[in-house]
C-alpha cells in the first residue's frame, strides 16, 4: 500500500542508533552518546508525526501503511506491521515519552553508554509492539522491550534496585510465559493455522474456537498480559520496579510498557477470544476494580514520592482495564484513551520526581517542604500533572475517565453499575493523595534550610515537562479527534463482540 | 557396498591417524597447539563437505555393509552437528590443555576424532550391534578424555572413574534392553524391528523391553534421575570436554533416542511415551531448582544442561515430524549456545577462577565477552532474539500441536509445566548475568585476554546464536529435507 517502510524506520531507529552506539561509540564520549540518543528519539518522533500527517482518519478503523514480508512460512510467521487508530495512537505515546525520556536522563553520567543502549532497545522494542499484527513478532519484540529492564533496574536504580530488577522480570517474564502457551493455542485452534491477528479474528468470528477453548485460554491471555499492566493481584512488582528505577525507565515503563499489557488484552486477549471475554468480564471487572480502589488507597498511605506514583498507576491502570471489561464501546474508547491520558500524567510524574530527587537526594515526604518557594517552575508543573491526576477538566485525564465511568454505568448489568459506584470513590482518595503530595512536598514550610540552595529546572529539564503539559492540556481541552481515532478503531472490536451489527 | 556413505566417518578416523601422526613427527616442544590448529582445521574441512552433500530420502535408506549403516537425513544432521561440536571443542582446547599442562596432547585430539568418529556411527548404525559398539567406543573415549588431567587434578581422575561405573551401568540397562527386544522379534537390524513393532501388541516384555532402553538412553542425556554423573564429571572435566559432553554426548543421546524410538518403535509411542514425560517433569523440577543454589559456574552448567536436556526431548515425546525437527534445530542451537557460554567462562577462568564471584564487573573490563555470555544465557533461557528462543518456541510449538490436535492431553500439561519452570530458570541465568552487568568489579581485577583460538571459536557461536534466533528459515528447511 505504501511505497516508503515508514513504520519499519519507526522502530528500527531506535534499535540502530543502539547499535551503533555499541559498536561505533567508546564510553568515554557521553556527549556523543546523548547526541545520538537524543537524535534517533527526535527522528523516531519526526517520523512519527510524518505517520500522524499522513495518516487517513477517514478510514481509522482499518489497517493502514502495511508491511508484509514472509519471515518463518514453516510456523505462519510474518513480518506484518500495520497501523490503526489504536496503534496510531499509542506510537505516539510512546514517540513523546521516549524522546521526553531521553532528555530527562540527560544527567547519566555513569555507564552513560550502556544505559542509552538499553533505553533505545527497549524504546524501540515498544514502537514495534504497537505496530506488529503477527503475534509471533509481537511476543518477540514484547519480550525485547521487557527484558532491558532489569539491567537499566538493577544497575542504575536506587534503593533495593537487584531484588526490584529480579522481582519485576521474572513476574513479567511469568506472564509472558503464559502469553506463549496461549499464542501457540490460537495458532493451532485456527484453520488454516495463523499468527496473523486479523486472520484469527476471521477465526473467532467464523466460530472456529469453542466456547469451551475460549474459557479455557481466555484468562491466560488475559492475566498473561495482565500482570504487565498490573492487573491485582499480579502488581506487586509494579510498586517497587516503578520506585527503583531511574527516571527514564519509570517514565517508559509505566508511560509506556504498561500500556503494552492493556493493549495485548484489548487486541489478543478480547479481540481474538470475544466469547471469552464476554464470560469473564464480570471477574476481571472485579479485579480492576481492586486494582482502581486499592490503588489509590495504597497511593494515600505511601510516604515516598515514586511510590505514591507507583500506586497511583495501579490505581489509573484499573481505570483501563476496567474500561477494557465493560466490552462496551464507551468503556472500550475510555480506556484507550485513559492508556493515553495515564502515559503522559505519569511520564510527567516520574520525570519531575525525578528532577526534584536529583536535587533534595530525598523522596520521603516528610523531609520535604516548602519546595515552591525554590523551584516555583517544578511546583507549577507537579500541581498541573497532579489536577490531571484527580480528574480535572480541561486535563486529558478527564474525558478518559468520565468515559470509562459512563461506559460501566450504562452497562446492562447491575453488577457493572454496581462497581462503577464503587470505583468513583477513589476519586477521593486520589484527590487525598495528589493535594497531599503537593501540600507535603511543595507548601508549607521549607523544611531544611539546604533546600533554599537549589535550583529551578534548566533549560533541558523544562523541555521534557513542557511537552508533556502542552499534550495533556491539548488533549483535554479537545479530545475530539482522538476519541474519533479510536472510535473508529474500536469499530471492528465491538464487531467481533457483538455490541455493532457484524 | 556403498561405502561413499560412509565417508564422513572415515575422514574423521583419518584425521584421527593424521593427529597421531603429527604428534610423532613434531619435535617434543610445548604447548603443541599445532595440534590443535590441525584437529580444528580438519573438522571444518570435513563439516563443510558433509553439509554440502545431498539430502537422501526416505527413512533407514540407502544402506551400507549390508545393512549395519544407514546413510539417511537424520545421520546427515547429527554428523554435521558433532563435526561442529568437535571443531568447537578443538578450538576451546587449543589454550586450555598448555595452560593446565596436559602432557598427552597428542592423545588428547586422536581421542577426540575417535570420540566423535563414534558419535557419527552411532547415530548412523543400522543395527543393535553396531548401535552398542558405537556407543561403547564412544563412553570410552569420554572416560579417558574425562580423566586427562591425571596427574594435575584429582577431581579430574575421579570424575572420569564415576563416569566410567555409571556409564558401564548404563550400558548394561541398554544392552539388557536390547537382548529383550533380539529376544522378541528375533532380529537385530532397526529396519526388521521396526517392521516386527509394527504388528506387535504392548506385552509385558516389551514394556520391559523399552523401560530399559530408556533408561539406558536417559543416563546418555543426563534426565533425572539419571543425571547423578552429570555435575561432578562437567565440573572436574577439562572444560572443552565438559562443552562436548553437555553439547555433543547430549545430542548423540537425542539422536538415539530419535533413531530407537521415534523410528524403530513409534507404533509403540503409548508405552514409552509416558515414563519418558514423568523423567521430564522430574528433571524440570530437580535440575532447575537445584541450579539455583550452585556457586561454581561450570556446575551450574552443568544443572542448566540437565534441564535443558528435558526441553530436548520434548519433541521425541511429540514424536511428530515438527517435533523431531524441534529437537534437532534446539540441539543445533544449543550446541552454539553451550560452546559459547563453556568457552567465555573457561577463558575468563584462566584469569579470575572459576566461581561465580569471578565474574563480577567483567562488562566494565571485557565488554565483548560480557555480551557474548550475556546472550548466551539469554539464548539457553529462552529469550528472543536469540536461538534458544526460536528452539523453544518450536518445541513448545510441536508439543502443543500433538497435544491439541491428536488429543494428548498430558502433553498440554507437560509444555505447559515446561513453560514455568522455564521461568525459574530465567532466575539462574539472570544471577550470572547480574554478576556480569550489575555487580561492581573488584578494583585490582585486570583485563582477560581473549586468544585468537577462543574469538574463532566465539565468533562463529555468536553468529549462529543470531542467525538462529532472527532468521530461522534456512535451517528449518533444511531440517524439513532430512526429516521429512
Amino acid at each position: 500500500m505504501n511505497a516508503l517502510p515508514l513504520l519499519s524506520a519507526i522502530w528500527l531507529t531506535p534499535f540502530v542508533a543502539g547499535l551503533l552506539i555499541m559498536i561505533a561509540v567508546p564510553g568515554r564520549a557521553v556527549g556523543a552518546i546523548k547526541a545520538i540518543a537524543l537524535a534517533a528519539s527526535g527522528i523516531a518522533l519526526a517520523l512519527t508525526a510524518w505517520l500522524l500527517c499522513r495518516f487517513d482518519y477517514a478510514a481509522a478503523g482499518s489497517l493502514q501503511f502495511v508491511e508484509r514480508i514472509p519471515l518463518i512460512p514453516e510456523f505462519g510467521v510474518d513480518y506484518f506491521l500495520g497501523v490503526d487508530g489504536i496503534s496510531l495512537l499509542m506510537l505516539t505515546l510512546n514517540a513523546v515519552i521516549l524522546f521526553t525520556g531521553v532528555l530527562a536522563s540527560w544527567s547519566v553520567e555513569h555507564r552513560a553508554k550502556e544505559f542509552f543502549v538499553l533505553l533505545l532497545l527497549l524504546g524501540g522494542g515498544v514502537f514495534g509492539v504497537f505496530s506488529s499484527f503477527n503475534l509471533f513478532v509481537f511476543f518477540v519484540l514484547y519480550e525485547i522491550a521487557v527484558l532491558p529492564m532489569y539491567l537499566l533496574i538493577g544497575i542504575w536504580g536506587t534503593g533495593p534496585k537487584e531484588y526490584s530488577a529480579m522481582k519485576l522480570t521474572l513476574m513479567l517474564m511469568g506472564g509472558s510465559a503464559f502469553l506463549l502457551l496461549g499464542l501457540l493455542a490460537l495458532y493451532y485452534g485456527a484453520h488454516p493455522h495463523t499468527l496473523d491477528v486479523f486472520e484469527l479474528n476471521k477465526a473467532a468470528r467464523a466460530g472456529q474456537f469453542g466456547l469451551g477453548f475460549q474459557k479455557l485460554w481466555f484468562p491466560v491471555l488475559f492475566l498473561g498480559f495482565g500482570v504487565l499492566a498490573a492487573l491485582w493481584p499480579l502488581h506487586t512488582w509494579s510498586p517497587d520496579g516503578h520506585a527503583s528505577a531511574p527516571t527514564a525507565v519509570s517514565m517508559l515503563h509505566a508511560g509506556v510498557l504498561m500500556k503494552l499489557g492493556a493493549y495485548g488484552c484489548l487486541r489478543v486477549a478480547i479481540f481474538l477470544l470475544p466469547d471469552g471475554a464476554h464470560f469473564w468480564a464480570p471477574a476481571v471487572a472485579g479485579l480492576a476494580l481492586v486494582n482502581v480502589v486499592y490503588g489509590s488507597i495504597g497511593a494515600a498511605s505511601q510516604t515516598d514520592l515514586k511510590y505514591v506514583t507507583a500506586y497511583s498507576s495501579v490505581s489509573h491502570m484499573g481505570l483501563v482495564l476496567l474500561g477494557l471489561a465493560t466490552l462496551d464501546t464507551l468503556g472500550m474508547n475510555g480506556a484507550v484513551l485513559q492508556m493515553f491520558a495515564h502515559g503522559i500524567m505519569t511520564g510527567t510524574f516520574f520525570a519531575l520526581i525525578g528532577m526534584t530527587y536529583g536535587r533534595t537526594h530525598t523522596r520521603l515526604m516528610p523531609k520535604l517542604g516548602g519546595l515552591a518557594q525554590v523551584m516555583p517552575f517544578l511546583a507549577a508543573a507537579y500541581v498541573i500533572a497532579g489536577m490531571a491526576g484527580l480528574g480535572l477538566p480541561g486535563l486529558s485525564s478527564f474525558p478518559a475517565e468520565l468515559l470509562v465511568f459512563l461506559g460501566t454505568y450504562f452497562t446492562q448489568s447491575v453488577f457493572f453499575k454496581v462497581v462503577a459506584v464503587v470505583a468513583v470513590t477513589s476519586i477521593v482518595f486520589t484527590a487525598l493523595y495528589v493535594l497531599r503530595v503537593l501540600q507535603k512536598t511543595f507548601y508549607g514550610p521549607i523544611t531544611d534550610e539546604h533546600y533554599r540552595t537549589l535550583k529551578d529546572a534548566s533549560f533541558v529539564e523544562k523541555m521534557p515537562i513542557v511537552i508533556l503539559i502542552c499534550v495533556m492540556i491539548a488533549v483535554g481541552v479537545y479530545p475530539f479527534p482522538v476519541i474519533r481515532l479510536i472510535d473508529a478503531a474500536i469499530v471492528p472490536v465491538a464487531q467481533t463482540l457483538g455490541n455493532l451489527p457484524r | 557396498m556403498n561405502l561413499n556413505l560412509l565417508a564422513a566417518e572415515f575422514s574423521v578416523l583419518a584425521l584421527a591417524l593424521l593427529v597421531f601422526a603429527a604428534d610423532l613427527i613434531l619435535p617434543d616442544a610445548k604447548p603443541r597447539r599445532g595440534l590443535g590448529w590441525l584437529s580444528a582445521a580438519g573438522y571444518a574441512a570435513i563439516l563443510a563437505w558433509n553439509l554440502g552433500r545431498n539430502f537422501p530420502s526416505p527413512a533407514f535408506t540407502p544402506v551400507a555393509l549390508g545393512g549395519s549403516f544407514i546413510g539417511d537425513g537424520l545421520g546427515r544432521v547429527f554428523e554435521s552437528l558433532f563435526l561442529a561440536g568437535a571443531l568447537l571443542a578443538s578450538l576451546a582446547s587449543i589454550d586450555h590443555l598448555p595452560r593446565k599442562g596436559v602432557r598427552w596432547q597428542g592423545e588428547y585430539y586422536v581421542l577426540l576424532a575417535i570420540v566423535t568418529a563414534a558419535m557419527m556411527a552411532l547415530v548412523t548404525a543400522g543395527d543393535l550391534l553396531t548401535l552398542y559398539v558405537a556407543l561403547e567406543v564412544n563412553s570410552l573415549g569420554f572416560y579417558a578424555l574425562v580423566a586427562s588431567l591425571k596427574g594435575r587434578s584429582l577431581t579430574s581422575s575421579e570424575a572420569g572413574l564415576k563416569y566410567l561405573v555409571l556409564g558401564a551401568l548404563a550400558s548394561a540397562l541398554l544392552l539388557y534392553g536390547m537382548s529383550l527386544l533380539y529376544g522378541l522379534s528375533g532380529t537385530l537390524s532397526l529396519q526388521g524391528l521396526a517392521t516386527w513393532n509394527a504388528g506387535a501388541t504392548a506385552t509385558p516384555a516389551l514394556w520391559a523391553a523399552l523401560g530399559l532402553v530408556t533408561a539406558g538412553l536417559a543416563f546418555k542425556v543426563a534426565l533425572v534421575p539419571f543425571h547423578m554423573w552429570a555435575p561432578d564429571v562437567y565440573q572436574a572435566a577439562p572444560t572443552p570436554v565438559t562443552a562436548y559432553l553437555s553439547a555433543g554426548s547430549k545430542a548423540a543421546g537425542l539422536g538415539l533416542m530419535i533413531r530407537l524410538l521415534d523410528a524403530v518403535f513409534h507404533a509403540s509411542i503409548g508405552v514409552w511415551d509416558k515414563p519418558l514425560m514423568a523423567l521430564m517433569a522430574v528433571t524440570f523440577v530437580w535440575a532447575n531448582v537445584v541450579a539455583l543454589k550452585q556457586k561454581n559456574l561450570k556446575r551450574l552448567m552443568a544443572y542448566s544442561s540437565v534441564a535443558q536436556a528435558g526441553y530436548l526431548v520434548l519433541g521425541i515425546v511429540a514424536g511428530s515430524a515438527l517435533g523431531l525437527q524441534a529437537t534437532l534445530f534446539y540441539a543445533l542451537v544449543y550446541l552454539f549456545t553451550n560452546m559459547a557460554a563453556f568457552q567465555a567462562l573457561d577463558t575468563v577462568a584462566a584469569k579470575r577462577g572459576g566461581e561465580m564471584d569471578g565474574l563480577k564487573g567483567l562488562a566494565g573490563r571485557n565488554p565483548g565477552l560480557a555480551l557474548i555470555l550475556l546472550m548466551a544465557m539469554l539464548s539457553l533461557a529462552g529469550i528472543p532474539p536469540f536461538g534458544g528462543f526460536f528452539g523453544k518456541w518450536a518445541l513448545f510449538s510441536a508439543g502443543v500441536q500433538e497435544g491439541l490436535e491428536s488429543g494428548r492431553y498430558w502433553l498440554l500439561g507437560l509444555v505447559g509445566f515446561a513453560v514455568v519452570m522455564s521461568i525459574v530458570s530465567l532466575f539462574y541465568y539472570l544471577v550470572v548475568v547480574k554478576q556480569i552487568y550489575i555487580e561492581p568489579a573488584a578494583e585490582d581485577e585486570e583485563t582477560v585476554p581473549v586468544p585468537l583460538a577462543a574469538r574463532l571459536a566465539l565468533g562463529i557461536c555468536t553468529v549462529m546464536i543470531l542467525l538462529t534466533g532472527v532468521y530461522p528459515s534456512p535451517i528449518l528447511a533444511w531440517l524439513k529435507q532430512a526429516i521429512p
